[in-house]
């Protein structure tokens, strides 16, 4: 009884907060002309459950765009695991529950879907104003690429330590044992699939010398699973430095300047991965018109300035640095890496198929088991 | 109210069987003991007449009401059966004070609130605790509890009232003085009454009748004289009145017979009408009727014999001595008012202090020899 | 003056015979106690067995049976090395809480020490917030970077010890076990009689020697439970294998089930699911251990029906020592690792290198308030813990009457059956609810609710309330309910008038148990939370995993206050003592 009033009132108030601006909402030129019957369709639909694996509050700036446009939809964000996101979803599909409009999550979590054919082929009308490589497959969308860093704590790497490339840390790392041993952190290929398919695109690009690297920093690095852990004991010292490192946690703790004193990061100049997170609309929708207007928002050049808010690179190429508040944007990180050194996590078939064989040599190289 | 028919009752645990056939009646407002050793079956019959247990077989009548009948497996659940039962723990409640614990049977009957309360007013009064009912168990002492033990039951006037073993967890005085009591408020109230006890002073002092069991089985049924005088075999002999016992060979019957005993010596016995000369038999010697005779004196005008005997030990038990006089290798106990200085007596053992039973029934377990 | 005509009381009549005795309100209670538990125990475990016999996700058409996910986690890399770790942190993890927890209970529940009631609270804390959360206070304090290893670097030149090894694990998790084994003593030491060590003490035996002969084994029953619990519970235990032993690259059995399993790109639940038969066939063989050592429970009977005075022992001169101890230990094992929490709560971030009191904040609280999904998840939280636990109390203590108090048909296997959710992950749990509720469509509806959580809860909690109501009742003898069932009470009415007030101490420990578990439990429910039944747990996760630490410890803090604030709060309206 309470928690049911408590969402109705929250409900309520969102509604009277959104409403008057909202009414005479003019869509870009290039939108379609029965766009209306769409939107008309989504509010009697009227909300939109979307699983993804971002926080409610790093969906905040984007959902408070859609809100603007549709008040009378509910979005729902459910934060899940990235394999719960595609488990819980064919589950519920394949016992024709209720489930998920709007998938939101890494390629990885698309490829069972797409296979079973779960994905809607849906054109948006922002389509055109994406990058190629930001429309993997049809129906699938990429809304947001965020880079892999080089992390350190300031005051116990010393400045003629810090890497200029990964070639330079493999480097610095096998001269200064005393330093680095056991005091470097990254993911885990083997224990899920940020890891894995950020160490697989990695490899790719680097192709024999990531192996190398590999062997040589392998055994003198501490793994873990969570950016959690793992920045927390960069900022207490207890490792030097995390490479592979997300770039969330960093980038949104550096607004503080006195962490900035401890906390250094970088590109990795030599060799960036991107990891790419996607949307599409999926076939078990309840709400399927909701889910495409979801969509649309998040593709937009509003939607991608409210996804900046949460430490979400934006991917759309007019977004610029202004757009949002300095932060990076995928053209800002072209800019200062370099086209030929990004390497886009993205979807690849060899992700799959080399599942097995890629861990394998992974854990022989990195002194496990 | 009620009387209270056991019969054929027969409980197995496994494969052992821990009342074997019992068969008993108890009168409306009649006092009846089950006394026996422990292990004996005399709790668990009390558990199935309670219902606390599950009979194999038989049956359990109060007045028309069936409480357990093997045959049509009928069993009715004990808080039906309107017995009132006291444990040998008393089993009071803890989290209640004295005055809640009685009036709890009473709750359970739906009385009203007055009516609950002169009902726990008038039993407490009965037991005199009146002055502690609102104390908690743990406040009491052990005789303390057990009257509220036995309020807690008498308060809802149970068809039938079962004590088991009331008095065992009291010290010796207390007991007697629980005992005088008991007695007291079973000629006051005038229930039927079931009384578990391994004491056969409790028994005879307290009981109408007494049920006296052993291994599982009714070894006799009789009032208390019936029980010491006549007991149905060495067993009841020998757990009633602690006899000395001679195993011998019935020489002569009819009115006084004669038995050879070990040492070729012959003893005069009453009461051998039924068992056939020759046959081989146990002389149980009540203690209580034995004199010593003074060297050279004449026997007493009865039937019996003199026994030649040896002084073995001499205790004192304040106010009289207790003496243990070898026969034939058997030892008697004989109580008398001056200590017997001299090492060999003559003791006069009367022909009417002497049973015989045939022996291969039930053997004596406890017989005091050497 | 007793018999008089106008006194006749009425009868009872609720005496039947033949078949119609099966079907008393008594019988009727019993059964229906033992078709909920039954449903509830296997409704999720069901999908999971099933599951682990397949080939494919449940949800798939075309299954074959197959022995393939047992084998293949058999044949693992490295699966009798993890096997080997797993059952050396598990009994060593058990050995630590039981050892300390024992030794708190007889300290609080049976001896003058001083301030006890004060320790009692405090000793209790580390279970309120999940083993995940104590594990990062734990390597904020005694990590290599740890405040106070950094200290005794400075003074000593080296910290003797490692978190990254199956030794630290095991004291974070048994000193995180502690309170279970603690307040399972305390619920027994509550019942324990006196006498006996009176009884002791007059026979010429010392203080130690009568705690040692007389007390412990009377604490007999709750050992073995804690035990057994605690063991159980290191074995499916995820969290710290996750923060200390990944890093150092030692592999347990959950950290080997929930990398092949569950967080990898190619999710393998049958692979779970065999893991799941494996956990459970060692947890019933453990079940059936204990049972055989309690076999003859008349033992441990304390409450008999002749009452006593409860007393507690003189310690002497121990008394200083154990207060020292005891100090000590709340210091360095609770206090510390609680407040650096507290302290990361309300900072910006924590380093050794910059002065944590010059970067105060409440931005974290802030953050957590002004968002509905992160306060809703504290509501429904509360919802859950407060109306879940009581209903989960009241239906363990139902098991447990029925399993040991009753004359219901094979009443003892249904031990068994309450034990069987100790042994499957909460993980699994969580996915194994989630198939009940999708492939039995009428239950649909109660997806997406926290009623669901509550059941799933329920069930996965089973063990730690019947481990904490089972010890008492054997502890209670049985002429409590004989006597007030020949006074004229039925099964049920003895049960609510008599046992269950004799047990409130016990009743008690198990609600407060189900409300820290139920307030604090985050993997049951990561299947089965929907947008509206957000709890804590899935948010911490969240935050954990998004790499909000802050946000982390001050949603920990909020846990802990409202955990003290709610157990205190309702031991005071209910007038049980935590001891005593």
């Amino acid at each position: 009884m309470d928690r049911r009033a408590f969402m109705l009132g929250t409900g309520a108030a969102i509604l009277a907060a959104g409403s008057a601006r909202a009414q005479n909402a003019a869509f870009p030129g290039y939108y379609p002309a029965d766009y209306a019957k769409i939107v008309e369709a989504a509010k009697k639909e009227g909300r939109l459950l979307i699983y993804s694996s971002m926080t409610t509050d790093q969906w905040s700036g984007v959902v408070a765009r859609f809100r603007e446009l549709y008040p009378t939809i509910r979005v729902e964000t459910l934060d899940l695991g990235t394999s719960e996101i595609t488990e819980r979803y064919l589950a519920e599909r394949g016992s024709n529950s209720a489930t998920a409009d709007l998938l939101a999550t890494g390629p990885e979590g698309f490829i069972e879907p797409q296979r079973r054919g779960e994905l809607v082929d849906y054109a948006s009308p922002e389509r055109a104003h994406l990058a190629p490589w930001s429309l993997p497959s049809p129906g699938l969308y990429t809304f947001a690429i965020d880079p892999v860093l080089f992390v350190w704590n300031k005051a116990v790497l010393p400045e003629n330590l810090v890497p200029k490339s990964f070639e330079d840390f493999v480097a610095k790392v096998k001269a200064n044992p005393q330093v680095f041993n056991k005091r470097i952190t990254t993911y885990g290929a083997d224990t899920g699939a940020y890891g894995y398919t950020m160490n697989y695109a990695f490899a790719k690009h680097h192709g024999e010398k990531a192996w190398r690297w590999y062997e040589e920093i392998g055994p003198m690095t501490r793994l873990e699973r969570s950016s959690g852990p793992m920045f927390e004991k960069v900022t207490t010292g207890e490792y030097a430095m995390a490479y592979l490192s997300g770039s969330g946690s960093p980038w949104n703790a550096l607004r503080d300047p006195a962490r900035a004193k401890v906390i250094g990061w970088s590109f990795i100049a030599d060799g960036t991965p991107m990891m790419t997170r996607s949307v599409g609309v999926m076939k078990g929708a309840s709400n399927p018109n909701a889910a495409r207007l979801m969509v649309d928002v998040m593709c937009s050049l509003e939607g991608q300035k409210g996804l900046a808010k949460g430490q979400r690179t934006p991917v759309r190429p007019d977004v610029s640095a202004a757009d949002v508040g300095g932060a990076y944007t995928y053209t800002e990180v072209v800019k200062q890496v370099g086209e030929a050194n990004i390497i886009p996590v993205g979807y690849d078939a060899g992700v799959e198929t080399n599942y097995n064989s890629f861990i394998a040599r992974w854990r022989k190289a990195y002194g496990i088991g | 109210m009620a009387e209270l028919v056991v019969s054929r009752l027969t409980k197995e645990f496994g494969a052992v069987r821990a009342i074997d056939g019992v068969s008993f009646t108890v009168a409306d407002g009649e006092f009846v003991s089950l006394l026996g050793p422990s292990g004996c079956g005399k709790s668990t019959t009390l558990a199935a007449i309670a219902g606390l247990d599950m009979p194999t077989a038989g049956l359990i009548r109060a007045g028309q009401n069936i409480f357990f009948d093997g045959e049509s497996s009928r069993f009715v659940e004990p808080e039906a059966r309107n017995c009132g039962l006291v444990f040998q723990s008393y089993a009071l409640w803890p989290h209640m004070t004295v005055a809640q614990n009685v009036d709890f049977p009473l709750k359970l009957r739906k009385l009203e609130r007055k009516e609950r309360k002169r009902r726990v007013d008038e039993v407490l009064a009965l037991v005199e605790m009146t002055h502690l009912a609102d104390r908690y168990p743990h406040q009491l002492s052990g005789g303390q509890q057990q009257r509220v033990a036995l309020a807690r039951t008498l308060v809802y006037r149970p068809a039938v009232l079962l004590l088991d073993e009331p008095l065992s967890n009291l010290d010796a005085k207390l007991r007697d003085r629980a005992r005088s009591w008991l007695l007291q408020l079973k000629e006051q109230l005038r229930l039927t009454t079931i009384y578990v006890t391994h004491d056969q002073v409790e028994a005879m002092s307290l009981s109408d009748r007494i049920v006296l069991m052993d291994g599982g089985r009714v070894m006799q049924i009789g009032t208390p004289k019936e029980i010491y005088e006549a007991p149905a075999n060495p067993f009841v002999a020998d757990f009633i009145g602690t006899s000395s016992f001679f195993d011998g060979e019935l020489t002569s019957g009819g009115a006084t017979g004669r038995v050879r005993i070990a040492g070729d010596s012959e003893i005069a016995v009453a009461g051998t009408t039924r068992i056939p000369v020759g046959a081989p038999v146990t002389v149980a010697i009540r203690p209580d009727r034995l004199s010593i005779l003074a060297s050279g004196a004449p026997a007493p005008d009865e039937a019996g014999t003199a026994l030649h005997g040896r002084v073995v030990s001499r205790s004192y038990l304040g106010g009289r001595y207790q003496h243990e006089i070898s026969i034939a290798q058997t030892l008697l106990r004989i109580d008398g008012p001056y200590v017997l200085e001299q090492s060999e007596v003559h003791v006069w053992v009367p022909a009417s202090s002497c049973l015989v039973f045939e022996r291969g029934a039930s053997r004596p377990r406890s017989a005091v020899r050497h | 003056m007793m018999r008089t005509e106008a006194d006749a009381l009425p009868t009872l009549a609720r005496e039947s015979t033949g078949v119609s005795r099966y079907i008393t309100r008594s019988t009727a209670i019993q059964s229906a106690v033992v078709a909920a538990t039954v449903i509830l125990v296997f409704a999720p475990i069901l999908p999971i067995f099933y599951q682990a016999l397949i080939d494919r996700p449940l949800y798939d058409d075309g299954q074959q049976f197959t022995l393939a996910n047992l084998t293949d986690l058999l044949q693992s890399p490295n699966f009798w090395s993890v096997a080997q770790n797993t059952l050396v942190f598990a009994a060593a993890t058990t050995i630590i809480a039981q050892v300390l927890g024992t030794t708190f209970a007889i300290l609080i529940g049976r001896t003058d020490l001083p301030f006890k009631s004060f320790f009692a609270e405090l000793l209790i804390w580390p279970l309120y917030i999940s083993s995940l959360v104590l594990g990062f206070g734990w390597f904020m304090v005694y990590g290599p970077s740890g405040f106070v290893t950094l200290w005794v670097q400075s003074q000593f030149g080296e910290a003797p010890w490692t978190l990254y090894s199956i030794t630290g694990m095991s004291i974070v998790a048994g000193i995180s076990q502690m309170p279970l084994a603690m307040l399972y003593g305390l619920g027994s030491t509550a019942l324990s009689n006196p006498q006996l060590e009176d009884a002791a003490r007059s026979c010429g035996a010392g203080p130690w020697r009568t705690l040692r002969s007389v007390t412990l084994p009377l604490l007999m029953p709750s050992i073995l439970y804690s035990s057994l619990l605690n063991f159980t519970i290191a074995l499916e235990m995820l969290s710290i294998p996750l923060i200390f032993g990944e890093p150092a690259r030692i592999g347990f059995f959950t950290t080997l089930l929930y990398t092949q399993g569950i967080s990898t790109p190619k999710p393998n639940y049958g692979l779970v699911a065999a893991g799941a038969l494996i956990l459970l066939a060692i947890v019933m063989l453990l079940v059936f251990l204990q049972n055989r050592l309690l076999r003859n429970s008349q033992r441990y009977v304390t409450v008999g029906g002749k009452a006593s005075r409860p007393k507690t022992l003189a310690l002497g001169r121990w008394r200083l020592w154990a207060l020292a101890f005891v100090s000590v230990y709340v210091v360095l094992f609770v206090i510390l690792p609680t407040a650096v929490l507290f302290l990361r709560a309300g900072v910006s971030f924590l380093s050794p290198f910059v002065p944590f009191w010059t970067l105060f904040t409440l931005s974290h609280f802030h953050d957590i308030i002004s968002f509905p999904a992160y306060v809703r998840s504290i509501v429904n939280t509360i919802i859950i813990s407060v109306v879940g636990g009581f209903g989960a109390t009241f239906f363990v203590a139902m098991i447990a009457l029925v399993a040991r108090r009753s004359k219901f048909p094979a009443a003892d296997k249904l031990e068994y059956v309450a034990m069987i959710p100790r042994s499957i992950p909460g993980l699994v749990v969580g996915i194994g609810f989630f198939y009940a509720l999708v492939l039995l469509p009428p239950l649909g509806w109660l997806r997406n609710t926290i009623f669901v959580l509550m059941v799933a809860y329920t069930m996965r909690y089973i063990p730690t309330g019947y481990g904490a109501i089972s010890p008492a009742l054997v502890q209670i003898s049985t002429d409590m309910d004989r006597s007030a069932r020949t006074t004229g009470a039925d099964w049920w009415t003895t049960v609510r008038l008599v046992i269950l007030p004799l047990i409130r101490p016990a009743l008690f420990s198990s609600f407060a148990l189900m409300f820290i578990h139920f307030f604090k439990e985050y993997s049951a429910a990561v299947f089965l939370f929907a947008p509206g039944s957000e709890v804590i747990g899935t948010t911490l996760l969240q935050f954990w995993v998004a790499g909000d630490m802050g946000r982390v410890a001050a949603l920990s803090t909020i846990q802990i206050a409202v955990t003290v604030a709610f157990i205190y709060g309702i031991r005071k309206l209910l007038g049980v003592k935590i001891y005593g």
